[in-house]
C-alpha cells in the first residue's frame, strides 16, 4: 500500500495506517533529526512533534507531493524551531573547534572515534549547511524535493551543499591529521 | 558522479572522508518502541478528539456542521444576549466564547481588515490548514470580513488567505513554530469554566 494509500485509510479512521506510515517513516525521521540536533532526546521530540502535527494535518496533505516530502518539510522546521529554542535555552550559539576540541573524549574504538568526529564536524557547520547537506547526502532527496522540503531555491540549496562538502572535507581531514 | 547517489554531475565525487562519514550518517537509529508506541497513542488521542477523520462520524458530522450554524446564535447570545457583542469590541482579532449549548466546541468570531480584497478566507490547524480555507464574508462597512467557526477548547495557530497571500492576525500572539514555514496566530479558546 503506498503511503497516499495509507493517508487516505487514516483519514478514513483507520488507526493502524497511520501506525504504518510511523513504521514506514520513523527511522529516517529520527536519523535527520538526530544528525541535525545532535541530542538524541532533542530528536525524539522533534520527530514526534512532527508525526503528530502531520498527523493533524493530514487532510491538507496533498498527493502530489510525496509523502515523505511533505513530513519532512514538517520536520524540517521542527528541527529548526529546536535549534532556535536551544539557542535561547543555553545561550551558546556554535560551538568553535577549539572548545570542541577541548572536551573530545578518546576512546578505544576506532569506529566511536570516527563517528564522534564525523558529529562534531557536523555541529560545526552552519545549521543551513548542515540541513542541506543531510537531506542531499543522508536522506538523499532530489533538489526539487529539498526545494519544497526548506523553502529555498534550488541554486541556493546547491550552494549549501557545495560549502558543507567543502567544509567537512576541512574538517575531517583536521581531525584525521591531529589523530596522528 | 557520487556513488552515493548523486544525480547532478556538478557536485562531483565526494572527497573520500566526507564520503565514508555519508556512509556512517546514513546508518539508521534504532526506533525505540516506547517512543512508537507513546507517538502512536497520541495520535490515537487526537484521534479520539477529532469525529471528523472517522469515516462513520462522516455522516455525524454533517449533521454537527448544521447544528453548529443553528448553535451559533444561541451560544453567542449566551454570553451577553446580543450576537453583535460576540465580536465587535474586539475586533480584527479572535474572539472566544462559550455556547452553553455545545460543551465541546466555543463559537469563536475572526475579523479582519481587508478593504481591497476580493477573496478572504481562514486558515487554521483545526481544518488541518486546508489552503483553501473557511471563507470570510465582507461585512456591511466594506473594510471587515468576518467568519463564525467553533472550536475546540486548547490552543490553534491560524491565518487568513487574502487573495492568495497569507497575513497573521496582527492584534493575537504569534505562534512560536511555523510547521509550513509560515508565521501564524493563535487563539487560545479555554476550558469550559475558565473564562
Amino acid at each position: 500500500m503506498t503511503d497516499a494509500e495509507l493517508v487516505r485509510c487514516a483519514l478514513d479512521g483507520d488507526a493502524r495506517a497511520f501506525t504504518t506510515l510511523v513504521d514506514r517513516h520513523a527511522a529516517a525521521c529520527l536519523r535527520f533529526a538526530t544528525r541535525m540536533l545532535g541530542e538524541r532526546a532533542d530528536a525524539e521530540d522533534a520527530a514526534q512533534q512532527a508525526f503528530l502535527r502531520a498527523y493533524k494535518a493530514l487532510a491538507s496533505y496533498e498527493e502530489r507531493t510525496p509523502f515523505r516530502s511533505w513530513l519532512f518539510a514538517i520536520l524540517v522546521n521542527r528541527c529548526r524551531t529546536a535549534l532556535v529554542q536551544r539557542a535561547r535555552r543555553e545561550r551558546r550559539i556554535v560551538l568553535d573547534e577549539e572548545q570542541v576540541g577541548s572536551v573530545r573524549v578518546e576512546h578505544d574504538a576506532v569506529s566511536h572515534e570516527l563517528r564522534e568526529e564525523i558529529e562534531w564536524a557536523l555541529r560545526s557547520l552552519r545549521a543551513e549547511q548542515r540541513e542541506a547537506f543531510l537531506l542531499r547526502h543522508v536522506e538523499q532527496l532530489s533538489y526539487e524535493e529539498m526545494a519544497v522540503v526548506t523553502g529555498a531555491g534550488v541554486s541556493a540549496l546547491k550552494m549549501r551543499v557545495k560549502r558543507a562538502c567543502e567544509r567537512l572535507q576541512v574538517l575531517l581531514r583536521d581531525g584525521a591529521e591531529e589523530d596522528r | 558522479m557520487s556513488r552515493f547517489g548523486s544525480t547532478d554531475d556538478r557536485e562531483g565525487v565526494l572527497p573520500p572522508r566526507v564520503a565514508r562519514a555519508v556512509e556512517l550518517l546514513r546508518e539508521e537509529p534504532e526506533v525505540p518502541v516506547a517512543w512508537r508506541d507513546d507517538l502512536v497513542r497520541s495520535a490515537t488521542t487526537l484521534h479520539s478528539r477529532r469525529p471528523w477523520l472517522s469515516a462513520a462520524a462522516a455522516v455525524l458530522a454533517a449533521g454537527v456542521c448544521a447544528a453548529v450554524a443553528l448553535g451559533h446564535d444561541r451560544g453567542a447570545r449566551s454570553t451577553d444576549g446580543t450576537r453583535g457583542a460576540f465580536g465587535e469590541t474586539q475586533r480584527g482579532t479572535a474572539v472566544a466564547a462559550l455556547a452553553a449549548t455545545a460543551p465541546e466546541t466555543a463559537p469563536v468570531r475572526f475579523t479582519v481588515e481587508a478593504p481591497n480584497a476580493a477573496h478572504v478566507s481562514l486558515v487554521g490547524d483545526f481544518e488541518g490548514w486546508n489552503p483553501a480555507g473557511v471563507p470570510m464574508s465582507l461585512d456591511a462597512d466594506g473594510h471587515t470580513w468576518t467568519v463564525d467557526v467553533r472550536l475546540a477548547p486548547g490552543r490553534h495557530a491560524f491565518v487568513f488567505s487574502v487573495d492568495g497571500g497569507l497575513r497573521v492576525d496582527p492584534r493575537a500572539p504569534m505562534a512560536g513554530d511555523d510547521d509550513f514555514g509560515t508565521p501564524s496566530s493563535v487563539i487560545v479558546v479555554p476550558q469550559s469554566g475558565e473564562h
